[in-house]
């Protein structure tokens, strides 16, 4: 089912609760009583139809407005990418990581393999900080002067000069899959792992874990098939106006 | 890796026939013998001090029967009473575990997983048809932090067999990352924790 704007924002909540993490993004607290999705982002400031859009291709991944999604700003979307980034790095990972933590220090059947657990989400940790440092600092500041520069009167030399040493294009081959180390830790623990003794700690762990790499997905999703061809449209665009061959 | 060293003996060679084939589906890298002569198994356990004896004891005379009793106490072997016989056990002999005809493959091989899991805790082997012996060989490599090229030159074969099993490796275990594999390779014994930087 499409959630649209009259529908009541407490509806979107029962009806896919993982929504929860996309309205928290928006800064929009719960408690809306009868309000419908329009009203509560109107009093939230937030964009009601980025929001629908958002939050529909969260719950369906089949749904996705590629079309849609691109006439919005750059920097509404990349807004949204670093608060999901934020979301992973202040509230996923700790959670994960005490779950971890947790599993460590409650097991006696098989502590050794509980601390390469451990060691494994680790590392991914340090790889999903770099990954998500490499695009705050670099990519998000790039497709923003890129933006910028598509809706300036006269391109500046400057931005072709930046263009030639770097470009989205090279962002999505480095672009690195982050979910590939999630997946493997999903399937070390559903497949190779013997049951520890705490097993509902480690179901829920793997609960927790299905869930950010959904979210980690979606976010892949926006990055890859959303930002990357708007702003590969504009690099395009500028070259044509500052009259060098694309 | 020791193999555990398993010697079954009794007079009738439909029994030894049929635990021989249940015997090889333990999950325990092993060597099997066996006998129905009693004096073959009486020589035998003077040479080897095998991890498991699996026996039916009426087929000895009471002179071997003592020499059998001295045997397995002096060397801690693990004995399993093999009770093929109307004969209740009565020759005083201590026994760690015990096998009728009547029970099904699954209960005697827990009963022998069991004792030799106690013994070779450590070594035993878990094996399983993930993978093949070659790629298990070659998930140790990547595990050990060997790239494809150092892997192709120590197994002699083209880095571009290297990729391939890879892939097969991935496909098969569902495992994608090199630290993912070298959790598998230390759940699955391939290398000890200790090798790992």
């Amino acid at each position: 089912m499409l959630v649209t704007k009259d529908l009541k924002m407490a509806d979107v909540v029962h009806m896919n609760h993982f929504s929860l993490s996309i309205l928290d993004r928006f800064g929009i607290e719960l408690g809306f009583g009868d309000k419908t999705v329009e009203e509560t982002c109107t009093e939230f400031n937030v964009d009601p139809s980025f929001f629908l859009e958002i939050i529909n291709a969260f719950i369906d991944k089949d749904y996705f407005p590629k079309k849609q999604l691109q006439g919005f700003s750059v920097k509404l979307i990349t807004d949204y990418l670093q608060k999901t980034h934020k979301y992973y790095i202040e509230i996923k990972v700790p959670e994960i990581e005490s779950h971890i933590d947790e599993l460590v220090n409650t097991c006696y059947s098989q502590k050794e393999n509980m601390s390469l657990l451990k060691r494994f989400f680790e590392e991914y940790n340090t790889e999903l900080h770099h990954h998500i440092l490499r695009e705050e600092t670099v990519v998000f500041p790039y497709t923003q002067m890129i933006e910028d520069a598509f809706y300036a009167d006269k391109i500046d030399i400057g931005i072709i000069k930046h263009m030639k040493e770097y470009s989205i294009d090279i962002f999505e081959k480095e672009h690195d899959d982050i979910e590939e180390k999630l997946y493997d830790l999903k399937n070390i623990i559903i497949k190779y792992l013997p049951q520890p003794n705490n097993k509902a700690l480690c179901q829920h762990l793997l609960h927790e874990l299905f869930g950010l790499e959904k979210d980690i997905n979606d976010h892949s999703r926006i990055e890859d098939k959303v930002l990357v061809p708007k702003i590969r449209a504009m690099e395009k665009e500028i070259k044509k106006k500052a009259g060098l061959k694309s | 890796m020791t193999r555990a060293q398993i010697i079954i003996s009794d007079k009738s060679p439909l029994i030894l026939l049929g635990l021989s084939t249940i015997i090889e589906k333990i999950s325990v890298a092993h060597e099997l013998k066996t006998t129905n002569s009693a004096i073959e198994l009486i020589t035998f356990l003077k040479n080897t001090i095998p991890d498991l004896i699996i026996v039916n004891p009426e087929f000895l005379d009471k002179k071997q029967v003592k020499l059998f009793k001295e045997i397995i106490q002096h060397n801690k072997i693990k004995f399993i009473f093999l009770q093929t016989g109307n004969l209740l056990n009565n020759n005083n002999l201590d026994y760690n575990e015990l096998i009728t005809p009547c029970e099904n493959e699954d209960q005697i091989l827990k009963k022998i997983n069991t004792l030799l899991g106690e013994k070779n805790h450590q070594k035993a082997t878990k094996h399983n048809d993930f993978i093949s012996a070659r790629e298990e060989n070659i998930v140790r490599e990547i595990a050990l932090g060997l790239s494809n090229k150092e892997i192709a030159d120590k197994l002699f074969i083209s880095q571009h067999t290297v990729i391939t099993h890879r892939k097969n490796i991935t496909r098969k275990l569902g495992i994608k990352s090199v630290s993912g594999l070298t959790i598998y390779a230390i759940l699955n014994k391939l290398i000890s924790l200790d090798e790992v930087k």
